[in-house]
């Protein structure tokens, strides 16, 4: 009797393990809590001379949308730092938990998305609003993380349930009326992602201290990854040159 | 010793039900790899190698995103949804009726393409279908509300004023694969649409919106009183008006007897009496006109078996002298082995595969020209000659600049015994012509007011198939030279059985 009971048994274990495992394959850190962190403090900086945005031809609704306008894809500040980089450290097992809002909120307003850049965790809830009073096509592309395509009339709204946002990476956001309209979901695989301010600065703290991987992403410079060193309760001040 | 024996079995009864499961995956991963790889690619990437033939393209299963389904969007399709586009394929464009695959067969198809991507294993993704209601009758005023609903919802944006898919944002729009991609003109009737021609497949399409393409859900904007205005008047728009046609499904054609060989000639009583089939054709490359339908007749006498073809065409084209030239052209394609009676025993559509040759029968309109006004090009036909090649008399004989002809490749060839090419294929890419002593098919075509007929014939003793056999698989492609078509831009039909009598 006792070989059938383990035969029972084995693949009962190995289901919960399986369970638990994809579970915690959710979030890629364990929120084990730091202690003295440390601290990566720095700034992207656009290597040359930026190109001149392109004219993004606005021909529909234009009472509501205004007139032409330049792409914001890449938005470098007067003393060349970029603006809504993406700056996440890999390779840490344990560490703090998700600071990130409960609840997101993302807009479309006079034919823009606010913001352009949204940050955000997997499995977010949140609401997709539309202030204008025209209808948008709200229709996301990704590669299986979060596809929809949905009319949003006039001050009208959309909520997106909790389990909708399915994994970590990038969903690109777009308006199949106003075909100028662009804008990005960063889904984090980390609590440590941030995205960089005006000025292309950047701030990642409570890092446990140890020799990890910085990735680098650009809705147009791409990505790219360098090298990070974190000790105890120290900041490590980094200065990122990104080129097109 | 009873528990060793129960283990035993309990263990081999493991093994037994998991080399089952095992064997009828190799089985689907077969019919999958022979029938869908192609186009969808080995991987589900929509990728295959004949992907580069085809618009609208095949779908990439790997991101889970799918047009035709009855569940919310950003929620992936149902089994039954899948099914439906399986069994009828998707009108106007490449993907065929599955038909007469069983249903065993469709559903085991269905779990393998649904292996492509996690979406499907993940709960939080599945939403239920959308239920829909019968709908409520047609009237004048429930179109005239349903007018006002597609303002209000900026349908006309992209869809147009009048439903003629030409609004302003039409030009822009592309799919998530960045490619272009049109709104639906509801005048060219209910036959092309997409998602289904029946009130509720209307209404299903404009609630779950076509995921991975412009159109998007109206699930929350809409009463259901407006739901259905709105039905009616996209209804209204059709030149067919509320009319649905059934969905394509895959007809059979019917060979008969005759005590006489039959002839060449397409006016020859004997066609009169042998009954037609309207075979559907689809355009591998979607467009606005194609040939969207051949009709096709068989007559097997003592020592020949005829065809003969008859299909709408405004111009025929049969000479390919300038540059931009292409020609008119039919072609039967079948399985001179093999076993007939089910998709699974027959090759891939697209010119059969490793384990199947298919032999075809093309008919070409400038070759039959060329047999009955004499071979024309550019000198015969506007008197020009080329540089360096002086004259006509030297030009015919100056095989450097004729290197087709000076290697004898049989399609440089100016003297046509026969319109029809005779070519054999083992899979995509591998088309080759048969030796001189094989191009043994007969044909004669005639363009008259619009139509094209045309009879192939052979004889029994060269295609012995058309003798022996009572059923044969047999599929048809006609190039519209007009429209540009050659080679690979083609309409076609999916295979269809021919039952001998």
């Amino acid at each position: 009797m006792k070989q059938v009971r383990w035969a029972i048994l084995i693949p009962i274990c190995l289901f919960i393990l399986g369970v638990n495992a994809a579970e915690a394959a959710e979030y890629a850190v364990q929120a084990g809590g730091v202690k003295n962190g440390g601290t990566v403090y720095g700034r992207v900086i656009f290597k040359g001379t930026p190109p001149p945005p392109k004219m993004m031809k606005v021909d529909e609704d234009v009472a509501t949308c205004g007139p032409d306008r330049p792409s914001e894809a890449l938005l470098v500040s007067k003393s060349g730092g970029i603006k809504n980089v993406v700056l996440s450290i890999e390779g840490i097992q344990s560490g703090k938990k998700w600071d990130f809002p409960k609840e997101f909120v993302y807009d479309q307003k006079k034919c823009r998305f606010v913001p352009r850049v949204l940050l955000i965790k997997p499995k977010s809830k949140g609401v997709v609003l539309n202030s204008d009073p025209v209808g948008h096509n709200f229709h996301t592309v990704s590669k299986g993380i979060y596809n929809v395509n949905k009319k949003i009339k006039a001050d009208a709204k959309m909520v997106v349930a909790e389990d909708k946002i399915r994994r970590s990476g990038t969903v690109r956001a777009k308006c199949d009326i106003h075909s100028w309209m662009e804008g990005w979901w960063v889904v984090a695989e980390t609590p440590y992602t941030v995205l960089s301010d005006e000025n292309g600065n950047f701030s990642i703290k409570d890092i446990p201290p140890g020799t990890y991987k910085l990735k680098i992403w650009h809705e147009k410079l791409g990505e790219s990854q360098q090298p990070v060193v974190i000790e105890t309760g120290k900041t490590t001040e980094l200065s990122i040159n990104l080129k097109l | 010793m009873r528990r060793t024996i129960l283990s035993i079995l309990v263990m081999a009864g493991l093994f037994l039900s998991s080399a089952t499961a095992l064997a009828a995956g190799q089985e689907v991963e077969k019919l999958y790899q022979r029938h869908c790889t192609a186009c969808h690619g080995e991987k589900g990437d929509g990728d295959g190698p004949a992907a580069y033939l085809l618009s609208p393209k095949p779908r990439d299963f790997t991101r889970g995103v799918y047009k035709f389904r009855s569940t919310p969007t950003g929620s992936p399709p149902t089994d039954q949804d899948l099914l439906r586009t399986l069994k009828h394929g998707v009108p106007g464009t490449s993907m065929p009726p599955w038909d007469r695959l069983s249903e065993k067969e469709l559903t085991d198809v269905i779990k393998y393409v649904k292996s492509f991507s996690d979406i499907f294993a993940d709960q939080g993704a599945m939403e239920p279908p959308i239920a829909i209601k019968s709908p409520p009758r047609l009237t004048k005023e429930s179109v005239q509300a349903g007018r006002k609903v597609y303002k209000e919802m900026e349908c006309n944006k992209c869809h147009g004023p009048r439903g003629r898919g030409d609004g302003p944002s039409a030009a822009k729009l592309t799919d998530d694969w960045e490619r272009p991609i049109r709104p639906y003109d509801f005048t060219r009737g209910p036959g092309l649409m997409k998602g289904g021609a029946a009130p509720q497949d209307i209404y299903r399409t404009f609630m779950t919106g076509l995921d991975g393409t412009p159109m998007p859900s109206f699930i929350d904007e809409l009463t259901e009183k407006q739901r259905w205005q709105l039905v009616h008047y996209i209804q209204s728009l059709s030149p067919a008006g509320t009319k649905t046609t059934a969905p394509e499904s895959t007809p059979t054609l019917r060979a008969v007897k005759a005590s006489v060989d039959p002839p060449l000639d397409s006016d020859d009583p004997v066609w009169k009496q042998s009954p037609a089939t309207v075979v559907p054709l689809r355009p591998l490359w979607a467009r606005d006109t194609w040939v969207d339908s051949v009709k096709v007749q068989t007559v097997i006498g003592p020592k020949m078996a005829a065809f003969r073809f008859e299909w709408r065409d405004i111009r025929g084209n049969d000479e390919v002298i300038r540059p931009r030239d292409f020609r008119d052209g039919i072609a039967m394609q079948y399985i001179p082995q093999g076993k007939p009676s089910d998709y699974v025993g027959i090759p891939f559509i697209g010119m059969g595969d490793d384990k199947d040759v298919v032999t075809i029968w093309h008919w070409k309109a400038d070759w039959e020209a060329d047999m009955k006004k004499g071979f024309r090009d550019v000198v015969q036909k506007y008197g020009v000659t080329m540089d360096r090649m002086t004259s006509p008399a030297d030009h015919t004989s100056d095989r450097i600049y004729l290197a087709g002809l000076a290697a004898a490749n049989p399609l440089s060839t100016r003297q046509h015994s026969t319109p029809v090419e005779v070519l054999a294929a083992k899979g995509f890419g591998t088309l080759t012509s048969l030796s001189a002593t094989d191009q043994t098919v007969e044909g004669r075509g005639v363009w008259r007011n619009g139509v094209w007929v045309v009879v192939m014939r052979q004889t029994l003793d060269s295609a012995p198939a058309l003798r022996q056999r009572k059923i044969l698989p047999v599929a048809i492609a006609a190039w519209d030279g007009d429209a540009g078509d050659r080679n690979g831009q083609k309409s076609v039909s999916q295979w269809m059985e021919l039952t001998i009598e």
